[in-house]
């Protein structure tokens, strides 16, 4: 399964003070329609020779809903004329600060597929919202009105929070605000990811992640079925307990000829990540297929992290079969260089061992690979 | 959706109103077969919902209440004395009867009365409620191995405890807008009992009631809850807050603590009730 970062706009209505895409001030912030039908023409070349492959389009950004829904509309029609015998192996999905979300949205949403949408929340004043001051409250409550209508129209939604060092006071509170918030759906806690000095005011080390999460974890582990959708919980619940491997794009080791980044500009890189640090470019779409893309020698540099890992940082780690030495594009903020793991695989193991397995009585053991 | 309107007895209001499930408010429970006969007329009578100024052992409870759903406000229980020959009649009929915390012994008197199979509901409406014997309340409700019949609001909220969803606990008082809207003598319609009172309405008149669900107060109403998720602390921060809501946060600072450990137990004595019924659809029978 290949997975498109879609961020066919970078422009956004929030100015959440983590985010690096509105800091990075590109001259092209928003894709052209003649781009977006390229897109779809280029997806149709790579499902049309890849038979048993699927795309997911991720549409994220910047915020996608400053788009209009005439946008999502022409990415319709252009999947329609491009991709009549492959749009069935076409899957979209959707990042949003939901804001902006309205009945209109609602039935291109249902059009094109989707019928969730990921969204953000941050509880904590002036971290996410619009403007220099980060207009939290003005943001909060454009958030709950979009979430109304998202509720309303029977959309199901779940949400990021970013753990920074003012998530840091009282972890199991904050815990119970976004579960109950959002009682169906999947709350996922990331830790913030800052490498400028700027704005180490807000980062967290990976101790103190461990920490958030310790504090918040025995009451899940107690009441997991109540609060069913926690992560990085329940998926590390799942690799240890069910023994099912099941691991996202950072821990899985697997990236490498799974993801691609497509900006509004056209420029193609590896990921999310990628594109907004300037790492791992892939050229233009206007002059590469994604087959091409996909086949691009800079690739390779990541499944050689894989060997050079496991024979170096991580020789002999249990945790490897689950973490792979974390994201290569952390490794590569941190240390310039991807033949390195992240500092927030020590994080992983941090929890695992410290609270994970004491608490539960499980241990993990590695997996065959 | 269809509402349940919760209008006074007045026979010229009930007589504009056709096809609706109607909760008739009253102070004199001897009038009640006469709700039935205007009621039943034109709409269906969901309850007479009676707010009597006197004591249980007060009411001359008849046989021919037997099919009429009574929602029953006392001012208290009354001497027990008084009450035992009343039970025979009493415990046949279709009837909640409500005591509020004000009054003394309530807690036992609706432990006593559930323990003689007839249905109760504390009213919780001191300022600073006694959380600790509420608490008690509840245990005995939902744990307690004697036999009872239901105490509300806890078997309301054991029953319909779901994870996924909020659980509102208002229409054990007729106050919920999802399912209850609250009618005045000249047809004005509110949203809750409290904004009837003070001519907060909805809508003007009768015939906007299927209009309701597209009123901006409503909708605002519907989204209240949402409220608390833009405050800086409060009740969305609490564990207990998906089966409270944030009923109580007008009390005092000192009292929230108490309320979160209540509704907290509250919440995990709904999880143990459910799993009961789980367990007894599960069980093979002979």
């Amino acid at each position: 399964m290949a997975t498109i970062i879609f961020k066919p706009t970078e422009r956004c209505n929030s100015n959440c003070l983590y985010c690096d895409v509105v800091r990075k001030h590109r001259t092209v912030t928003t894709m052209s329609i003649e781009t977006l039908e390229l897109v779809f023409i280029r997806i149709n070349e790579y499902l049309s020779a890849k038979t048993e492959e699927k795309i997911t389009l991720i549409w994220h950004g910047g915020e996608p809903l400053l788009l209009g829904v005439e946008y999502f509309n022409n990415a319709l029609k252009f999947q329609n004329r491009h991709c009549p015998d492959t749009k069935s192996r076409i899957e979209h999905a959707i990042q949003s600060n939901i804001t902006l979300f309205s009945e209109e949205y609602a039935d291109i949403f249902r059009k094109i597929g989707i019928s969730n949408v990921g969204s953000s929340f941050d509880p904590e004043s002036n971290v996410r919202g619009p403007g220099q001051n980060i207009d939290s409250d003005k943001y909060n409550r454009m958030y709950m009105k979009g979430d109304s209508i998202l509720s309303a129209c029977g959309f199901g939604s779940g949400l990021i929070y970013v753990v920074t060092k003012k998530s840091l006071n009282n972890p199991l509170r904050t815990f119970f605000f976004l579960t109950n918030l959002k009682l169906k759906g999947a709350v996922n806690m990331n830790p913030v990811l800052v490498y400028d000095e700027k704005r180490m005011n807000i980062a967290i080390t990976p101790d103190e992640y461990v920490e958030f999460l310790g504090a918040i974890f025995p009451t899940w582990w107690e009441h997991s079925d109540r609060y069913p959708e926690i992560n990085p919980f329940k998926s590390l619940t799942k690799n240890i307990k069910n023994r099912q491997q099941s691991l996202g794009c950072a821990d899985s080791g697997m990236c490498a000829y799974s993801h691609v980044n497509i900006a509004p500009d056209g420029e193609v890189s590896h990921c999310g990540r990628s594109s907004d640090w300037d790492i791992l470019p892939y050229g233009k779409i206007y002059d590469r297929t994604l087959i091409e893309v996909f086949a691009d020698e800079q690739r390779k540099v990541l499944f050689k992290r894989n060997e050079v890992l496991l024979e170096g940082e991580c020789k002999r780690c249990r945790f490897w079969t689950i973490c792979h030495g974390g994201c290569p594009l952390d490794a590569y903020s941190e240390h310039k260089s991807f033949m390195h793991k992240t500092k927030w695989c020590i994080a992983k193991r941090g929890f695992i061992e410290k609270y994970f397995e004491p608490i539960t009585g499980l241990r993990f053991e590695p997996y065959a690979e | 959706m269809k509402r349940i309107l919760v209008c006074p007895f007045k026979e010229e209001l009930i007589s504009q109103i056709n096809g609706k499930a109607l909760v008739i408010c009253l102070d004199d429970i001897y009038k009640i077969e006469q709700v039935v006969d205007i009621v039943n007329n034109h709409n269906k009578l969901h309850c007479a919902l009676i707010n009597a100024k006197y004591s249980l052992t007060a009411i001359s409870f008849q046989n021919n209440w037997r099919d009429i759903p009574i929602a029953l406000y006392v001012s208290d229980m009354g001497s027990f004395l008084e009450l035992v020959p009343k039970l025979p009649v009493l415990r046949q009929l279709d009837i909640r009867i409500y005591l509020s915390e004000n009054i003394e012994h309530t807690y036992t008197n609706i432990m006593l009365l559930s323990s003689l199979g007839i249905c109760t509901g504390l009213v919780i409406d001191r300022i600073n409620s006694d959380w600790e014997a509420i608490n008690d309340l509840m245990h005995y409700a939902i744990y307690g191995k004697s036999s009872h019949a239901p105490i509300e609001p806890f078997h309301y909220i054991a029953s319909n405890y779901n994870k996924n969803k909020p659980t509102d606990f208002g229409s054990v008082y007729f106050e919920n807008p999802g399912k209850y809207l609250h009618v005045n003598e000249a047809g004005n319609v509110a949203l809750s009992d409290k904004e009837l009172q003070s001519e907060s309405f909805v809508a003007d008149s009768l015939n906007q009631l299927d209009n309701i669900e597209n009123s901006p107060v409503y909708i605002e109403r519907i989204n209240a809850w949402r409220e608390y998720f833009i405050k800086s602390d409060g009740c969305a921060y609490c564990q207990g807050w998906r089966v409270c809501l944030g009923k109580f946060s007008d009390r005092p600072d000192s009292q929230k603590k108490e309320c979160e450990k209540f509704f907290v137990d509250l919440m995990e004595a709904s999880e143990y009730f459910q799993s009961r019924q789980q367990e007894k659809k599960n069980l093979w029978q002979l």
